[in-house]
């Protein structure tokens, strides 16, 4: 039997003995590679229900649970001949292929039908559900929890948000109030939930505003003061002058000034000033004063009279612009942290009283469970004997605690005092790099 | 299939108990299996509705024929499925499962009225706890009680009152007028229904005594006494006994908040059953697997034969394993999956049997059930023979979902609409319009139609949400509140006024409470640009009406216009400035151009002498307080308003022509706006780039 490259490059991704990281594009048979790796991990005597396959939809899960099925369904009905065939095109070298493997071979539907617990060709989300059912103790999570859907997500975020709001922390919800656009803060809150782990219980304001740079004391007034000494407002009114309003960026600058309310200046004059005077972020020379060439270098050279106090001004302006930035940064980053504080933990107080886990608190709980040292290899010991090969499908769209979990899994297998020494352990791993998300 | 004729496995060499149990290393042979399978019918329907529909076809079939047939399924949502299929024959099966209380009647007031203790009774769950068969049941008065509660709905509880209070259903009572009862019947509302919030800890005792009472006294109505429907029937004794038996043993129950006692009752009222009092069909039978077993019928259908199902899987727990269970000589989790296969085995020896699945759910492809896999799988392989007689199997099968998948074919193809464009007489067409209407009539005139010559409303919401349209009525009231107390001047801290005002009218406007902090938020940004412009319009002029209803009539054209502007000032010197508020953003020069002509029209009623003797306007302004506030204006000059004078004239007059029609959808800015009569119009069977259809209508 002859085969061509491609059918080879399957064949030895399929080969069970290594473990594998296969990089294969859409429409290349990854999942036909996978199911060959599974059968070939049978006919190697591998118990199926030591066998974890994880995929990235339900529905990849169940029609690769299919196409295994048909597969050894077909061998149990294979003639002695067609089998040995069959067998050698998955790979099996010839002299592997003996009596007793052709009978293995037929005895495969059945076992895999009848796994104990059902062959875990399954998610990760599901995966860590069935594990968290059975260490609810060790999770810390009520033994009968409920998954919950996006819908029941959102109302019960909107309930907790009035919780809030309604007198259990007010300052928390105003945090969010002030900088929140638009009526719905749905998405905004999803965001923030994807991101909990990250803010943990929310950073101080002293600590956010270190994290900026912003030195103690610094206060909106002073960076307004530093910039607006007096004289401002006749000064502008003075370049005005020199600008010819019918050229687009001459009267771009001038409706700024108007704009600038000069007796009670704020922070949104001074970055009215910025766009006047300094260089874009992304130019060549970033947030420059245009010393000498604003608006243009002959017009600069008129207004020699006026030049040494602008030039001073724009300095003034060129030293305010990260100062400027980095506390309104540090203002909203705080406000962040000020509403996350509040809201994080009511929210998972509420799920807590309804004994409601979401998607990410499947894979959180999970990770957590499986990085307790000691535990994992409880863990994986009650797991009806274990699992000895795992298997990632899409592994470009799996996320770092994700893979956590399949690290902490696939860690017990080399170093795991409990682990069985005497049998081979492998995982296997299929994405596409050009599909990541 | 009878199972005796299928030939065991020919073995070939000594068999251990593991081959016993997987099979065997050779081929197995089948004899007669064509004739072993010709009672079998093989259905693999697209989805769980085609399954349904396929098996209610055969049920309806095998009561035309006079045979005895059975359902047997462990999935109820099929079961439910099924019965509600053949409904549309006036066939009901006879279900062994009844319905669990929790889903009868007296149940569900009994989880509603938990409910309305747990959380603040909204619009919509007063309305359910009225419009429930056994409230106000049994009763001579009940036809009162339920014209009382369609009333109550359309004229308070969609308008103005999306959390009821005593104060709004007395106030409604007392508007009636022929209604004596009324003001008694509101309050026995409030009574009953709104003040059932108590939410905290309690004693179960206390819960389920405060409970029953509530629900008695609702289900009583009004003149009081005992309920005069809600016990009876099996499924009201059933309930009423489960509700004794909790009364009973309520003392060892702790203390639980309301939530927490809505859910326990839910879950102790799914406990029974109660079975349905009408008497079912002789014939046709719908089993749990259990019941089977003991019982046999001339027709068999095995449904819902996927993994998951049937056998369900067995259910992780936090016990021991498999292994540490085998070795402690426990039973295994898996024995329910023989159980299961045992049950299986029974039912499929029948006469006549069908084997049934759905390929697919409601989210993805679904793995056979087991049995299933091994019998297809067997057959396809074995033989050529038992290769066709599987083949028999999955044609009958299909014949059966194709002939059920006719049944929701349409006989006739209707054919789709075409964009209408009614021509009503003369005498039926509107003659007297809004402002804003204006607007509507020249982007979709069919929307005018048909709310002036068909006389259709579009009903609020009953469930109201905090949404824009909401946050712009209140943001008009506020503003206007501010304009009448200010009157006289602004104040020095005008901008804490306003946003104290703002606070007020959330409080009474807005009762979400996170809605009403960042609302609050959004005005206080846009507040210090308001009150800085504010400043501005007061050295202008002074506000003499506030959203003030007024009309013009305009003799030449037999035509009324109204309108109730924002806000009208007037100048030292006497002339008009017209102010339009906006929630989000000012409109365009080209809107304006085009169609939103509201500020230029009510400039134009002000020169007809609309705005008692302000009839001089020097300019329209239209103040937006999106983000950051913004306002476009426009000197009013007599050229422009001859104009707008002479476009408006042209649009009624155009109007008025009997050949004229009101075309749907005109011209809409966006296809993806939506109407409220968008529906009605049949849109969707056309689409804008068709020509509307003139026709007359209504003579």
């Amino acid at each position: 039997m002859r085969f061509d490259d491609a059918t080879l490059a399957q064949i030895e991704a399929a080969d069970p003995g290594a473990s594998t990281w296969l990089s294969a594009n859409a429409g290349s048979g990854k999942t036909r590679v996978l199911t060959d790796r599974v059968a070939r991990l049978l006919l190697r005597e591998v118990p199926p229900e030591r066998i974890l396959c994880l995929t990235y939809t339900k529905a990849a899960a169940s029609e690769m649970q299919n196409r295994l099925f048909r597969r050894l369904g077909e061998w149990a009905m294979l003639a002695e001949g067609e089998l040995r065939g069959a067998l050698i095109g998955l790979g099996v070298p010839q002299a592997e292929v003996t009596e007793t493997l052709l009978a293995r071979a037929r005895t495969l539907f059945a076992r895999a039908i009848e796994t104990p617990g059902g062959l875990k060709i399954q998610t990760i989300h599901s995966f860590c559900a069935a594990i968290l059912r059975r260490f609810p103790l060790e999770a810390g999570v009520s033994p009968r929890f409920t998954e919950m859907d996006e819908r029941a997500q959102a109302i019960l975020c909107a309930d907790v948000l009035d919780g809030l709001a309604g007198g259990g922390d007010v300052g928390a919800v105003d945090a969010l109030a002030e900088y929140l656009s638009g009526d719905d803060a749905m998405p905004f809150l999803k965001a923030l939930l994807g991101r909990r782990e990250a803010i943990g219980a929310g950073a101080t304001r002293d600590e956010v505003f270190d994290w900026f740079g912003v030195p103690a004391g610094e206060t909106e007034a002073r960076i307004v003061a530093d910039v607006f000494e007096g004289g401002e407002a006749d000064l502008c009114h003075a370049v005005s002058a020199y600008l010819d309003p019918e050229k687009k960026n001459h009267a771009s600058n001038i409706a700024r000034f108007q704009r600038v309310t000069w007796d009670a200046p704020g922070l949104a004059d001074v970055e009215l000033l910025e766009e006047a005077f300094l260089s874009g972020s992304d130019t060549k020379t970033p947030d420059t004063a245009k010393i000498g060439s604003f608006p243009t270098k002959p017009i600069w050279a008129q207004m020699a009279e006026l030049t040494p106090d602008l030039e001073a001004l724009m300095e003034r302006v060129e030293a305010a612009r990260p100062r400027r930035r980095a506390f309104q940064a540090a203002q909203k980053t705080a406000a962040l942290h000020r509403f996350a504080a509040g809201f994080l933990p009511a929210f998972e107080a509420a799920k807590a009283a309804l004994g409601w886990l979401d998607f990410d608190d499947l894979i959180l709980r999970t990770r957590a469970l499986l990085s307790r040292g000691g535990v994992a290899q409880w863990v994986l010991f009650r797991l009806d004997g274990g699992i000895d090969h795992i298997l990632v499908d899409e592994a470009q769209d799996t996320a770092p605690a994700q893979w956590e979990i399949i690290a902490d899994l696939a860690g017990e297998f080399a170093s795991g005092a409990g682990a069985r020494t005497d049998v081979a352990r492998t995982i296997f791993v299929v994405g596409d790099k050009k599909q990541s998300i | 299939m009878k199972l005796e004729e299928i030939k065991e496995y020919t073995v070939t060499k000594k068999v251990g108990a593991d081959e016993q149990l997987f099979g065997s290393v050779s081929v197995p042979d089948i004899l007669g299996a064509v004739e072993a399978a010709s009672g079998l019918t093989l259905i693999e329907a697209p989805t769980p509705q085609a399954e349904a529909a396929a098996i209610a076809l055969r049920l309806r079939r095998a009561a035309e024929d006079g045979i005895t047939a059975a359902l047997i399924s462990p999935d109820v949502t099929l079961t439910r499925q099924v019965t509600a299929a053949l409904d549309r024959w006036g066939i009901e099966p006879d279900d062994s499962s009844g319905l669990p209380l929790s889903h009868t009647a007296p149940g569900r007031l009994l989880r509603h009225v938990a409910e309305a203790r747990a959380t603040r009774v909204s619009a919509e769950g007063l309305l359910v706890l009225l419009k429930h068969p056994l409230t106000h049941a049994g009763r001579a008065d009940r036809g009162e009680h339920l014209k009382r509660t369609r009333d109550l709905e359309l004229q308070l509880l969609r308008r103005e009152a999306p959390f009821p209070s005593r104060a709004d259903l007395t106030r409604w009572a007392e508007r009636r007028k022929n209604d004596a009862g009324a003001v008694a019947w509101a309050l026995w509302v409030s009574d009953t229904v709104l003040d059932l919030f108590a939410p905290e800890q309690q004693p179960l005792q206390a819960h389920v005594s405060a409970h029953l009472e509530a629900v008695e006294r609702l289900s009583a109505g009004p003149g009081g006494g005992e309920p005069a429907e809600l016990w009876e029937k099996e499924e009201g004794r059933k309930t009423r006994a489960q509700m004794q038996a909790l009364t009973r043993e309520a003392e060892a129950g702790g203390t639980l908040t309301a939530a927490e006692y809505r859910d326990f009752l839910t879950a102790i009222l799914a406990e029974e059953e109660a079975r349905d009092p009408v008497s079912p069909h002789p014939r046709i039978m719908i089993w749990g697997t259990l019941e089977a077993r003991v019982q046999g019928a001339d027709l068999v259908i095995l449904g819902g034969l996927n993994e998951g199902s049937w056998p369900s899987a067995p259910g992780a727990d936090p016990w021991l394993n498999r292994r540490m269970r085998a070795e402690a000589g426990l039973r295994l989790p898996d024995r329910v999956i023989g159980l299961a296969a045992h049950d299986f085995q029974q039912s499929v020896g029948g006469a006549e049997v069908w084997l049934s699945r759905a390929r697919r759910d409601a989210e993805t492809e679904t793995v056979p059930s087991r049995w299933l896999n091994r019998i297809t799988n067997l057959m396809e392989g074995a033989s050529d023979e038992s290769r066709t007689a599987l083949e028999g199997m999955r044609e009958r099968g299909a014949d059966w979902v194709a002939m059920a998948m006719r049944l929701d074919e349409p006989v006739e193809t209707v054919e789709a609409a075409k964009r209408p464009a009614p021509c009503p007489p003369v005498g039926q067409r509107p003659g007297q319009l809004s402002v804003t209407d204006i607007e509507k009539l020249i982007r979709d005139p069919y929307a005018i139609y048909a709310r002036k010559v068909l006389g259709l409303h579009a009903l609020n919401p009953l469930r109201q949400m905090p949404d824009a349209p909401l946050r712009g009525t209140i943001l008009h009231d506020i503003l206007r509140r501010f304009t009448e107390v200010t009157k006289e001047g602004l104040p020095e801290d005008a901008e804490a006024l306003l946003l104290r005002i703002t606070e007020e009218m959330l409080e009474d406007g807005a009762p979400w409470p996170a809605a009403r902090r960042i609302w609050l938020a959004r005005i206080a940004r846009v507040a210090p640009w308001f009150i800085e412009t504010e400043r501005a319009r007061r050295a202008l002029g002074q506000p003499v009406l506030l959203e003030e209803k007024r009309r013009t009539r305009f003799e030449a054209l037999d035509f009324t216009l109204t309108a109730k502007p924002d806000r009208v000032d007037v100048t030292p010197d006497g002339r008009v400035i017209l102010y339009d508020y906006k929630t989000g953003g000012v409109p365009t020069k080209e809107q304006e151009a085009h169609y939103n002509k509201q500020l230029w029209l009510e400039a134009l009623m002000a020169r007809q002498g609309a705005f008692d003797d302000h009839r001089d306007v020097a300019r329209i302004s239209y103040i937006g307080l999106g983000s950051g506030g913004k306002i476009t204006e426009a000197e009013v000059s007599t050229a422009e308003l001859d104009e707008v004078a002479q476009g408006f004239a042209r649009l009624i007059t155009h109007f008025a022509d009997p050949g004229s029609g009101y075309p749907s959808r005109r011209a809409m800015e966006k296809l993806a706006y939506s109407g409220d009569f968008d529906h009605l119009a049949r849109h969707g069977e056309w689409d804008e780039t068709m020509e509307p259809v003139k026709a007359k209508v209504g003579e």
